[in-house]
């Protein structure tokens, strides 16, 4: 009898534990973010937009699929890119940038297109085309 | 110490509370989980499906009824509604690891989902309420509660059931065995079922049938002695009768042992006519012989018989159906005890009441003592133990108690307020049983 009266007590001693109604949680992770962001240019200016790609965003094919341009559902809502289209990929190596063009004779445009995109937490350097420039941040 | 009603209610109860909280417990906090679980997932789904199909960004795509977004540009919030600083920082911080996550959170009693997800130098979040789980929630708790609470009910309902079938055999043995304990050896109880209650039921009437057996045993035994007694007795009846007229003839302590014999010869004989008298009380083969009788004269009667001239009356004619020979020993019994222990003078009081006769004999004496009263009626109970010996066979009380009750009577023993002690006889004038 006294040993049931205790199992009885420790029972509801344990109820505020497991609590009624909703409780709050600790932050829950699930399956890691997909897409990439590129900077494409919408009245003159570097805008960032969201590309489905199904992988975890990383600097260098957020730079691969610039290099490509903009897809036709982003033609269709009027962006464009003043990164010339190439063929060859756009790297990122550390802090550097190579690029298939001139640098020199990218327009500003372009470069904060390509600066913004690589998304490094540092300043990077664009070469390519024999030229240099930077280091330079993304300004936006 | 709780009665076993009470103790098999507890039992119940705990062990129902026990179970319905265990069950009704598991039950709430699985479901709850469950139906939290699908609402999370369902809105995260939800949420990283419309971030997927977003191109520049709206934060109003991620809104919408129930829900607020905000869409931070670098940790700079560039649109949306909803206060960065509801985001929690240890959500910001899983978020930063890459993980689309989420977190619960319950504000002013209302809960709600922030979920978050970052893609390059862009966070995206978005918090709904959960106000239709926590409904849901709600009803599952109630119902939940509910049935424990009829579980309870019913367990209550069950207890009670039990104890009562497990109570009552408990009540009639305790009844029986009250019954055993006053003197009445027939007595037995209904044997149900096989239990272990059956068993104790089994056994008290092995017990009580024994028991009976035995005191039968032995008030034959009484009677058969008493007979056998009777004839040497009459032969030294009428030897003693001899020797004690032929007393004063004797010289000296022959004349003495002489009486004394005679004296405890007539003592001997009174004695074994009283233990036949109990006896066939004992075997129930005493048997009234009823007739119509002035019970004053026939106490009269007695008085004169006996020799009793000092004994104060009051007699009222009342006539009564009762059995002369038995009313006289019992008047004559009570008078006589009067006389040997009580005080001078003693008062023989005859009245007819509503249906009874009375028949009182009361003395002014020193009384009973009250721890003697309850006993005055037993076999060979001596109120002064002191005394080894009276007059009287001791039986002389026991029989007129014994010829009460046969007439369907009573007899009781009681002082009186003045002093003295007073036996008062109810006979039924219509006859005994």
């Amino acid at each position: 009898m006294r040993a049931l009266l205790r199992v009885a007590a420790l029972l509801v001693a344990a109820l505020p534990v497991v609590g009624c109604g909703v409780q709050p949680t600790e932050p829950i992770g699930g399956s890691p973010a997909t897409g990439a962001v590129l900077y494409l240019v919408r009245d003159d200016t570097a805008v960032p937009v969201l590309r489905a790609t199904g992988r975890p965003p990383t600097g260098a094919q957020a730079l691969a699929l610039l290099a490509g341009g903009p897809n036709a559902e982003e033609q269709a809502e009027g962006l464009s890119s003043r990164v010339p289209r190439t063929d060859v990929p756009i790297t990122l190596d550390g802090t550097t940038i190579t690029v298939p063009a001139d640098v020199a004779a990218l327009p500003d445009l372009a470069v904060t297109q390509i600066v913004c995109t690589s998304a490094s937490p540092g300043p990077v350097t664009l070469t390519g085309g024999g030229h240099r420039r930077g280091p330079l941040t993304c300004p936006l | 110490m709780k009665s076993l009603r009470t103790r098999l209610l507890i039992a119940f109860v705990v062990l129902c509370g026990v179970t319905a909280a265990v069950v009704a417990g598991v039950t709430y906090v699985r479901a709850r989980t469950v139906l939290l679980e699908k609402a999370q997932v369902a809105a995260v789904e939800a949420f990283t499906e419309k971030v997927a199909r977003m191109t520049e960004l709206n934060a109003d795509l991620l809104s919408d009824r129930f829900s607020a977004a905000v869409i931070l540009h670098r940790g700079r919030a560039v649109q949306g509604g909803l206060d960065p600083s509801a985001v929690s920082p240890e959500l910001r911080a899983r978020v930063a690891s890459g993980e689309v996550s989420w977190q619960r959170v319950v504000v002013g009693g209302r809960a709600g989902l922030v979920m978050g997800m970052r893609v390059s130098d862009v966070e995206f979040y978005s918090a709904r309420t959960m106000d239709d789980e926590q409904r849901d929630i709600r009803e599952l708790a109630l119902v939940a509660w509910l049935a424990a609470g009829c579980s309870m009910v019913v367990a209550v309902l069950l207890a009670l059931l039990a104890a009562r079938s497990v109570l009552r055999p408990v009540r009639e043995l305790r009844e029986a065995a009250r019954r055993l304990g006053e003197g009445d050896l027939t007595t037995r109880v209904a044997v149900r079922g096989s239990d272990e209650l059956a068993g104790v039921a089994a056994t008290f009437n092995t017990t009580a049938e024994a028991l009976e057996r035995q005191v039968a045993d032995a008030r034959r035994f009484v009677a058969d002695v008493s007979h056998e007694l009777r004839t040497p007795l009459a032969a030294m009846t009428a030897v003693t009768d001899v020797l004690d007229e032929e007393a004063e003839h004797l010289p000296g302590d022959a004349g003495t042992a002489a009486r004394l014999v005679a004296q405890e010869t007539r003592n001997l004989t009174r004695l074994v006519d009283d233990l036949m008298e109990i006896s066939r009380f004992d075997s129930g083969a005493a048997a009234l012989a009823p007739d119509e009788v002035d019970v004053a004269a026939a106490a009269t009667a007695t008085l004169r018989l006996r020799g009793w001239s000092d004994v104060v009356t009051d007699l009222h004619p009342v006539t009564a159906v009762v059995d002369p020979r038995r009313l006289d020993v019992v008047v004559a019994n009570l008078v006589a005890n009067a006389l040997r222990h009580g005080g001078p003078p003693v008062t023989l009081t005859v009245r007819g009441e509503r249906g009874q006769v009375v028949v009182e004999v009361a003395d002014r004496g020193p009384g009973l003592d009250p721890e003697v009263l309850p006993h005055v009626f037993d076999r060979f109970y001596k109120a002064d133990s002191s005394r080894a010996r009276s007059e009287g066979s001791g039986l002389g009380l026991a029989i007129a108690w014994e010829n009460a009750v046969l007439h369907g009577g009573s007899l009781v023993a009681a002082n009186r307020p003045g002093g003295g002690a007073v036996f008062t006889l109810r006979l039924p004038s219509g006859g005994g049983r």
